[in-house]
């Protein structure tokens, strides 16, 4: 897209052109905060060409930004939601998937708290609010106090489909802006109660609990109830040349699968 | 402004004398004083203009809001969804019941094991105190595990590999393994050193808040306990610990078949439901397809206009063809919405059947909980089933006409979607169900933390202006005014920063101290709360509300206070009867003014309020100030980066910007008025 | 505090001058004593929030040897740190990019525990660049006009309600929350202002052709970048600069312009040569004043400037059609400098206080950032503390 300015206005001295080597990508938390700002320094650690621009404020900023031309990469930890891709089609659009990596979302609890495991009926019922109490589940009394992401985010609606039989979250809940914050806050209150993906969950001060007796471990991953795909979106036919060698290097190359191995997730390839 | 700076100096007036002074300087038949008029004039209209464009802009996007809130809600009763969410309702006030019960029950039965489990507890707490503060030498210690494990393993498959045994790779395999092994006797040794260390500390000993005592005693054998289990060997525990679960376990199973028939109780409330969870399951699926039906039909005409404009676009030919099948396939014809609610009807006598035995048995149940409780929580909690089963009867009696009545074509007003903002109790955002937008929620947060912020900055601002007016020394004063209006200038994020970092940890730490529990709220288990806003924010309008108050006090007439002390009045006296009283309107205008500064501050509540969308509960009367809220301003901070442009949900966060502009003109005005009818005496 | 001084009198309802009692005299004291404690309240918090700040940050600025200050934390952008440990126990930590160059050096070392911190290496260069372009954009803009709308209003605008209507609303909308001007900021100039183009985006309102030339003026927004931040801010700040400078005007005693005009000044000699001139130090004031404002507002530039991450100055590779000529290519080159979104020491701030946990390797860069930041901004409050106090001392008429 090229623009063309004249001095006629001074407030029309605009460009929004987009660079061939500028890569903006938008979307997840789960996946910008962490995972693909290390996977944009190893590619061009390993030798490319490419600026980046990441801002990581919730899967749904990928696919509003993407609609608006203001991102090349959507990032999303959720499946991209039927409405959405109506919008999509609504404009002429048509988007394409690629995986990421796989993600399990652990349930996290105080490390001093005494309930090493819940089933997924007491998940859903404690994020629901219908279980206010940790004596409820086979805890020590006391209120229990849900963390949970933003409503932007993809793991706030993976969860509610995978733990929640897609009721809404209680409204005792707190809204908490990252993955990080929320391990912060359950770290420092014993009565806390938390979700955060597999790559948040070895922090000091929490421990992941066992969901339906599986523990949350990585070679667990087909077994444990709370597990899903992280994604790149894009746009087909809208993709510059350079974006598509930055996903192809970051879902199949060797050094961008360890990376993704040693910010905790795991890589697509297996 | 250069242009200006340019003609102030000495060196142009010989340019002036060319420009200014020559008469019949015309531009475009305007003089030239005329030019610069009007270049000022122009610049003054932009201004106006830009200003009159803000209140335009918000009114463009909000003006919008209703009658698309009006169609969601619109849909919201087209589609059964409130129907069914009136059946919900009646769930979630049985659930409460039930769960208070629950509550109450596992009070009673946990009653006689406290001091196991307070053992218990203590030990889990002190095994990850000093976990984490041996932190590096347990991971040096897993990390030899692994290694050793990992050697191990290669061993065996050298052992296990077929043909001759490579005799050099095997002697290394084994000396490697053996060197491993020691490694691992000295690092496990190091390990305990440092763990006997960090018991002996009071680190260690780091409970949180809440926990109950123990004996000195079982400190002893807690501290034993620990040793043992921090060097897993085997995964067992400690005997002490085994011999307190076991006696936990006892005791708590000997409580639990003394309360066998409560248990029971509890079992049939919970059982007495599920018909009616069942019904509400299966309508909730099908409102949830007419919901998606009426969506769909929304956005097709944009669909197959898309898909046509696509096919006009192309030249392939397939891809035309196939764009315009696509285009085809769009349906736009409206729903038949009596026929997608046809079941939603003919539930309705099943629902009242359900209802009436679910009625019947609550009632009955009901009865059957036990009276009283041995604890203080359990005495409680059954309270709370009382009063909760009270609501559960009011809400069965509401909704009984609601449900009777209730038509999917019933009208609704535009002023109905205005009520459901404005009076709505909700706000859900991103749901799969339906999006609600109340602003209740965030307004009662906003103006909670804003009332507390003043409650606790006015008495100290005024004091301090009273005092550095009136009081203070010439050295004190030269000093304390410049150093309060510092404090105006710390950007609101550093103070969120401080909040989120320090005060929030620290707020909490003092809540817990045992002699200031009289205080509402305290102990609180969180950090972020309404407290920890109200107070940073508070600190935020200490120097608005100082300065004005100060200016005001100014403002009094020496001769008023200079007769009061020619009276015999002390100062203190002519202080407080006579200047402050005739400064009390420029007073309330600068308390009006910190207002107004505080219910629009957003970096704070957004990263120290705690982010939790609900009205605060008020029964626990002022303890409400230890719950987590949400503001106006933070939920437009939080959500309006994350939604699509021109949506519901985007209009909506315009329409809080709206009320929040709404309100701080109505602040501003009010105190502008007080303070011109102050200049005029 | 009031209430316990009222307290002191209601007893003596009667002729509450009449006695001189030692009980008075004595409630006297405690109630200043009071006072005083309140007011010193105060200032002992302030005192705790930078002494916390300069404590914990000071040592991340600050350096021992030459050239005592950490040079690294000012030139660098914010980066990932890693922090790992050698199988042989020798513990590392380093910035990203440093970290892929020592593996390439060092290709047999064995990484153990191996932990990256998001946003906690590096240093503040990218956010400090970003927060004086919005700064500077933001007050070439609202100075501009606002001092031009003070001078209109003060010397050329007849009295009348209009006028006073129009003084009211200014006064007024320096009151709104600066959240609401974000709002507005994203609604207009993110979303709607001119842009001249080629190539109309879709979700433009508008588009005007321009004669003579193939491009259009289309009503696309010029999306989240520097110049909206700074026009957001600019409008923020307006109504203060506006209402500032008017003061300032206004406090220029009438006798100077009637004596200029006296000697047969034209009404803009007088204004240039015998009141701008004393009103400047008022209005450099506020433009300070403005300054420090500006500097440390983050909501609206959330949605219309801010970028958490950016591996780019705002000044390197600003793509221009190498074919055009000089002229085009450099008007490129300005418009692309200008839309680009910039990191913000605020914002910056926000995601290192919000979106990373608080640890050993994370707290310098917090505390480092927000120290910083609080002097940079302090700075400027003391230097305009400083000026009014001055300028108020020295003129007198």
């Amino acid at each position: 897209m090229k623009k063309t300015f004249s001095l006629l206005a001074l407030v029309s001295l605009l460009a929004g052109a987009n660079a061939e080597d500028k890569l903006v990508i938008k979307g997840s938390d789960t996946l910008g905060a962490k995972m693909v700002p290390q996977l944009a320094e190893a590619y061009k650690a390993s030798g490319n060409e490419v600026s980046f621009e990441i801002a990581a404020e919730g899967s749904s900023t990928a696919f509003t930004n993407l609609l608006a031309g203001t991102g090349d990469i959507g990032m999303s930890s959720r499946d991209i939601k039927g409405s959405e891709v109506e919008e999509f089609t609504a404009k002429g659009m048509e988007i394409k998937d690629w995986v990421a990596a796989y993600d399990m979302i652990g349930v996290i609890v105080n490390e001093k708290s005494g309930v090493e495991e819940l089933t997924t009926e007491q998940i859903q019922g404690i994020f629901t609010g219908d279980i206010t109490d940790w004596s409820e589940v086979g805890g020590d009394a006391g209120p229990i106090s849900v963390y949970t992401r933003n409503t932007s985010s993809g793991t706030y609606k993976s969860f509610q489909e995978m733990a929640m039989d897609k009721r809404d979250y209680g409204s005792d809940t707190q809204k908490m802006a990252g993955n990080e914050q929320i391990a912060e806050e359950v770290a420092k209150n014993e009565n806390g109660i938390g979700y955060v993906g597999l790559a948040y969950s070895d922090k000091d001060g929490i421990k992941a609990v066992a969901v339906d007796g599986v523990e949350l471990k990585p070679e667990n991953a087909k077994d444990y109830a709370i597990a899903r795909s992280l994604h790149y979106y894009t746009i087909k036919g809208q993709l510059s040349d350079a974006a598509t060698k930055f996903l192809v290097w970051a879902t199949t190359d060797k050094k961008a699968l360890e990376v993704v191995e040693r910010v905790g997730f795991i890589p697509a390839g297996e | 402004m250069s242009d200006s700076n340019a003609d102030t100096q000495k060196g142009s007036s010989d340019f002036e004398k060319r420009i200014f002074q020559r008469k019949g300087f015309t531009f475009f038949g305007l003089g030239l004083q005329d030019v610069i008029r009007y270049f000022f004039g122009g610049n003054a209209s932009l201004a106006i203009i830009i200003l009159i464009l803000i209140c335009f802009f918000l009114a463009k996007e909000a003006a919008m809001f209703f009658p698309d809130h009006h169609r969601g809600l619109k849909a919201y009763r087209s589609a059964g969804q409130e129907f069914v969410d009136y059946i919900g309702q009646e769930i979630e006030q049985h659930t409460r019941i039930y769960s208070s019960a629950n509550i109450a029950y596992f009070a009673e039965v946990n009653r006689t094991s406290l001091e196991e489990d307070a053992i218990l507890r203590a030990q889990r707490a002190v095994l990850a105190n000093v976990e984490s503060l041996t932190a590096r030498s347990w991971k040096e210690l897993e990390r030899g595990l692994d290694n050793l494990e990992d050697a191990q393993e290669d061993l065996d498959d050298l052992k296990e590999s077929e043909g001759a045994l490579d005799a050099s790779a095997l002697s290394k395999l084994t000396k490697d393994i053996a060197q491993l092994e020691a490694k691992i006797v000295t690092v496990r040794a190091k390990l305990k050193k440092e763990v006997t260390v960090v018991l002996g500390s009071e680190k260690a000993w780091d409970l949180g808040g809440g926990g109950i005592g123990i004996s000195s005693g079982a400190r002893a054998k807690v501290l034993d306990a620990v040793l043992f289990e921090a060097f897993p060997d085997s995964k067992e525990d400690h005997p002490f610990i085994v011999e307190t679960k076991a006696a936990s376990r006892a005791k708590k199973g000997l409580e639990a078949e003394k309360l066998a028939g409560f248990k029971d109780t509890l079992k049939a409330l919970q059982s007495a439901v599920r018909p009616m969870k069942d019904l509400h399951s299966d309508l909730k699926k099908i409102a949830l397809e007419s919901r998606k039906e009426i969506n769909s039909l929304e956005t097709a005409p944009a669909r197959r206009d898309a898909w046509l404009a696509g096919a006009e676009s192309t030249d392939d030919p397939a891809e035309k063809a196939r764009m315009l099948a696509r285009a085809g396939e769009v349906v736009i014809a409206a729903p038949d919405l009596s026929a997608l609610n046809a079941p939603i009807y003919s539930s309705v006598d099943e629902h009242r059947t359900l209802l009436a035995t679910l009625q019947a048995e609550v009632e009955r149940l009901h009865k059957d909980l036990p009276d009283g409780a041995e604890t203080e929580s359990g005495r409680k909690n059954l309270k709370k089933a009382d009063h909760y089963y009270g609501e559960f009867v009011t809400t069965v009696r509401e909704n009984r006409d609601k449900i009777q009545g209730w038509r999917h074509d019933k009208s609704l007003g535009l002023m109905a979607s205005v009520g459901a903002f404005l009076m709505g109790k909700d706000w859900v955002t991103n749901s799969s169900w339906h999006d609600f937008y109340g602003l209740l929620p965030l307004f009662t947060g906003s103006f909670l933390i804003s009332i507390i912020a003043l409650v606790v900055a006015v008495p100290f601002a005024v004091s301090a202006a009273v005092y550095v007016n009136q009081l203070a020394n010439r050295r004190e004063q030269t000093f304390i005014k410049p150093a309060i209006e510092f404090i105006g200038a710390i950007p609101s994020v550093v103070l969120g920063f401080f909040g989120i970092l320090v005060f929030g940890e620290t707020l909490r730490m003092v809540s817990q101290l045992e002699y200031l529990q009289w205080i509402p709220g305290f102990p609180m288990a969180e950090r972020l709360t309404i407290l920890n806003a109200g107070l940073l924010l508070a600190f935020m309008a200490v120097p608005t509300i100082f300065t004005l108050t100060e200016d005001a006090l100014n403002n009094v007439p020496r001769a008023l206070a200079e007769n009061s002390l020619a009276m015999g009045a002390t100062k203190l006296q002519t202080v407080f009867r006579v200047i402050v009283p005739t400064a009390i309107s420029g007073i309330i205008a600068a308390v009006l003014l910190g207002f107004g500064r505080i219910i629009g501050e957003t970096m704070v509540v957004l990263l120290v309020a705690g982010n939790k969308i609900k009205i605060p509960d008020f029964t626990e009367g002022l303890g409400v100030i230890a719950q987590p809220a949400h503001t106006m301003t933070g939920i437009i901070a939080q959500e309006l980066g994350e939604v699509d442009n021109g949506s519901l949900h985007w209009r909506a966060l315009f329409m809080v910007g709206v009320i929040l502009f709404v309100i701080s003109l109505g602040v501003n005005f009010t105190a502008q008025q007080i303070l011109k009818k102050l200049q005029k005496i | 505090m009031q209430s316990v001084a009222e307290d002191t009198f209601v007893e003596e309802e009667a002729n509450p001058f009449a006695t001189k009692a030692i009980g008075l005299k004595r409630r006297d004291q405690i109630v200043s004593i009071l006072l005083r404690l309140g007011t010193y309240f105060i200032l002992s918090c302030a005192a705790y929030i930078f002494l916390d700040i300069i404590v914990k940050g000071a040592p991340v600025v600050f350096q021992a040897e030459a050239p005592f200050i950490n040079t690294d934390f000012f030139t660098q952008s914010p980066e990932t740190l890693m922090t790992f440990e050698t199988a042989s126990g020798d513990e590392y930590k380093m910035n990203f990019s440093e970290y892929t160059e020592f593996k390439t050096r060092n290709p047999a070392i064995d990484i153990v525990d191996e932990h990256s911190h998001a946003y906690s290496g590096g240093g503040i260069f990218g956010p400090l660049i970003g927060t004086v372009l919005l700064t500077g954009i933001c007050i070439v803009i609202a100075l501009f006009v606002g001092l031009t709308t003070a001078i209109f209003l003060n010397e050329y605008s007849s009295k009348g309600k209009f006028m006073d209507l129009i003084r009211l609303a200014i006064m007024n909308l320096a009151g709104v929350p600066s959240i609401v001007y974000g709002l507005f900021g994203l609604g207009l100039f993110c979303l709607v202002a001119p842009v001249v183009t080629d190539v109309p985006a879709p979700r433009a309102i508008l588009t005007v052709p321009l004669l003579f030339t193939d491009s259009v003026l289309s009503f696309e927004g010029w999306g989240t970048c520097m110049l909206a931040g700074g026009c957001t801010l600019a409008v923020m700040i307006l109504p203060v600069i506006i209402a500032a400078c008017e003061e300032s005007l206004k406090a220029i005693p009438m006798g100077f312009r009637e004596a200029s005009m006296a000697l047969g000044a034209t009404k803009w000699q007088s204004i240039s040569k015998s009141v701008l001139p004393y009103a400047f130090p008022g209005m450099l004031t506020a433009s300070i004043l403005g300054i420090t404002r500006v500097a440390g507002e983050t909501a609206p530039i959330m949605f219309t400037a801010a970028l958490a991450h950016k591996d780019k100055l705002p000044w390197q590779d600003i793509p221009t059609d190498a074919e055009a000529n000089a002229l085009s290519q450099s008007a490129e080159w300005v418009g692309g400098f200008f839309s680009q979104s910039v990191q913000a020491m605020p914002y910056h701030i926000y995601t290192v206080a919000a979106r990373i946990p608080q640890s050993e390797y994370t707290k310098p860069m917090q505390y480092g950032s927000v120290f910083v930041f609080m002097v940079v901004v302090l700075i400027f409050a003391a230097l305009s503390i400083y000026l009014r106090a001055h300028f108020r001392k020295k003129v007198q008429w």
